[in-house]
């Protein structure tokens, strides 16, 4: 069944209009990698999901409820999660201060908490320090622990691994995989295609504001094309 | 001549300046850290804070001490309220654009002045001390009252340091100062932050508002000078941040304090106007404040 529903989303930032209609639908337990090159609009497809930019036209509905123009803030109350593009942790605040505030919609429900932190083990070692010392992989696994505090249905994940080793890129990968496993509709926005076709159901190829296709990732697979032509790389 | 009593005393008036002087600045300081919003009118909050202070004397019969209890409750709490309802019903409205906010709230400033004027009167009128017990030193007397102004305004900032570590609501508020925008990602409504903020802040000044009065008696005008030292206070101490803040309303406080003793007040306003000539200058982020990125 369609978890989340995007249906023609319009942005602008000032007078330039950066997304002309995008529409996606996610199910749960599905990895949708959205792919498209520099400036194409992924991330402000996301910040427009999040409510933080406020688009301008377009439908979005999460279970059938419609959040289209929704507060920002009610977003993650109604189960959408978003780990942003540079990752945007409160540096400042210790580990335990960003997963608190991950848990903000939900009270203080530890257990969610535990689970996060079961997925990145390195992150229980240094809850009192501040965020903006940890290392780069450490900042990405807080962002993944963050965001899953919030106890998403829909994890929107803006290129996570950017920046960072093999070790730490497996364990983050590793987590999307578990949340899928648990059910969550995660929309990853993604370069890397060795990555795309490890943990992606299905790929969204985005160019200048709009969806110019959508394949399972066996076609995308079967046809290295594809990458060829949205996001000029070849397998 | 012997220097000892007098060094006491302009230390003993130091501390009593910066104590009010703190509470104060760190209301100016927590609203522009928090909301960027420099409030022009922040200083009428201390007015009215004192305002209040003399009505609830005025209004409670009984020894002195009961009336001003009362007020250092009642009155922080109606100033809030007001600023709360001056956040919604303008800074809202605005969308808290900086210059937008600077320019309502130099209209706020005269909006409560001029109500001040025709609701209290324009004349200077004194609170009795709640107590009015004399310090004995071996040279002179000092009044314990001021003192407990001294007690009452670290109470404070403990408190309010208290809150913005050991809370969810001081967590929330760090968070929307570090970055509104993901703090909305995560929940957090940030416009109520806002309204709680302008508040809190409007808050400690009308309490140091309420505890100068007995000192210093409460008059339509008295916002001025409060809002000038502590922009002061804040430029010199980093925007926004506390400790900062706290460390040059001591700093200020005391050189105030100590040159106003053993030489003239002129000088002590011209010492720290150069002060603050100088951090702009030479370390624009404050003596104690982080450099941008
Ligand atoms: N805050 C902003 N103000 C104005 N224009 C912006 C802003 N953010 C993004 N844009 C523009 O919107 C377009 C889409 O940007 P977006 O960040 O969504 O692209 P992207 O697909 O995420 O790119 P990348 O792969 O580089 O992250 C770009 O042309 C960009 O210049
Ligand atoms: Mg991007």
């Amino acid at each position: 069944m369609t978890r989340m529903q995007v249906e023609g989303l319009e942005a602008r930032y000032g007078r330039a209009q950066v997304l002309h209609g995008v529409s996606l639908s996610l199910r749960g337990g599905e990895v949708l990698c959205l792919m498209g090159r520099n400036g194409a609009g992924k991330t402000t497809t996301l910040r427009s999901v999040m409510g933080t930019l406020r688009p301008t036209g377009g439908r979005i509905t999460l279970d059938g409820r419609d959040l289209t123009g929704l507060p920002a803030a009610e977003i993650p109350r109604a189960g959408i999660a978003h780990v942003p593009q540079g990752r945007r942790l409160f540096s400042d605040l210790t580990v335990r201060e960003n997963l608190a505030l991950g848990l903000m919609t939900r009270g203080a429900d530890t257990a969610v908490q535990e689970a996060a932190l079961d997925l990145f083990p390195v992150l229980r070692d240094r809850l009192s320090q501040r965020a903006g010392t940890l290392s780069g992989g450490e900042q990405s696994m807080l962002a993944m622990a963050r965001a899953i505090c919030v106890g998403p249905r829909v994890l929107l994940l803006d290129e996570p691994t950017e920046g960072l080793m093999p070790s730490a890129v497996a364990t983050v990968r590793a987590a999307i995989a578990r949340l899928r496993a648990d059910g969550v509709a995660v929309l990853l926005v993604e370069q890397r295609v060795e990555a795309v076709l490890e943990v992606g159901d299905r790929v969204a190829f985005m160019e200048h504001g709009r969806i110019r296709a959508d394949h399972p990732i066996a076609e995308v697979r079967a046809d290295p094309g594809l990458l060829k032509r949205y996001v000029g790389l070849s397998v | 001549m012997d220097l000892a009593p007098y060094l006491l005393l302009a230390l003993l008036e130091g501390m009593v300046q910066a104590s009010v002087l703190m509470l104060t600045a760190l209301g100016l300081s927590l609203v522009f850290g928090v909301m960027r919003v420099v409030n022009v009118a922040h200083g009428q909050f201390f007015m009215l804070g004192a305002v209040g202070a003399w009505l609830c004397a005025q209004a409670i019969p009984g020894p002195p001490a009961i009336g001003f209890a009362v007020a250092l409750i009642a009155a922080p709490l109606a100033v809030g309220a007001i600023a709360w309802a001056a956040d919604r019903a303008i800074l809202r409205r605005i969308g808290y654009d900086p210059e937008g906010t600077i320019v309502s709230t130099i209209g706020l400033l005269y909006i409560l002045q001029q109500s001040a004027l025709i609701g209290f009167g324009p004349d200077a009128r004194a609170v009795d001390p709640p107590f009015s017990h004399t310090l004995r030193t071996p040279w002179f007397g000092y009044s314990s009252y001021k003192l407990f102004i001294v007690a009452v305004a670290i109470a404070l900032v403990a408190a309010l340091w208290l809150i913005l570590r050991r809370t969810r609501l001081g967590l929330i508020m760090r968070a929307t100062q570090f970055d509104r925008e993901t703090a909305q990602n995560f929940g957090i409504r940030v416009d109520r932050v806002y309204s709680a903020v302008f508040a809190v802040g409007a808050m400690l000044a009308a309490a140091g508002g309420v505890l100068v009065v007995p000192n210093q008696q409460a008059h339509y005008l008295m916002g001025t000078d409060p809002l000038l030292l502590s922009f002061v206070v804040v430029i010199v101490g980093g925007l926004g941040s506390l400790p900062g803040t706290i460390a040059a309303a001591v700093l200020i406080g005391l050189s105030d304090g100590l040159l106003s003793v053993f030489f003239s007040p002129t000088l002590a306003a011209i010492a720290s106007t150069l002060l603050v000539a100088l951090v702009l200058i030479f370390r624009p982020q404050g003596l104690f404040g982080r450099a941008a990125a």
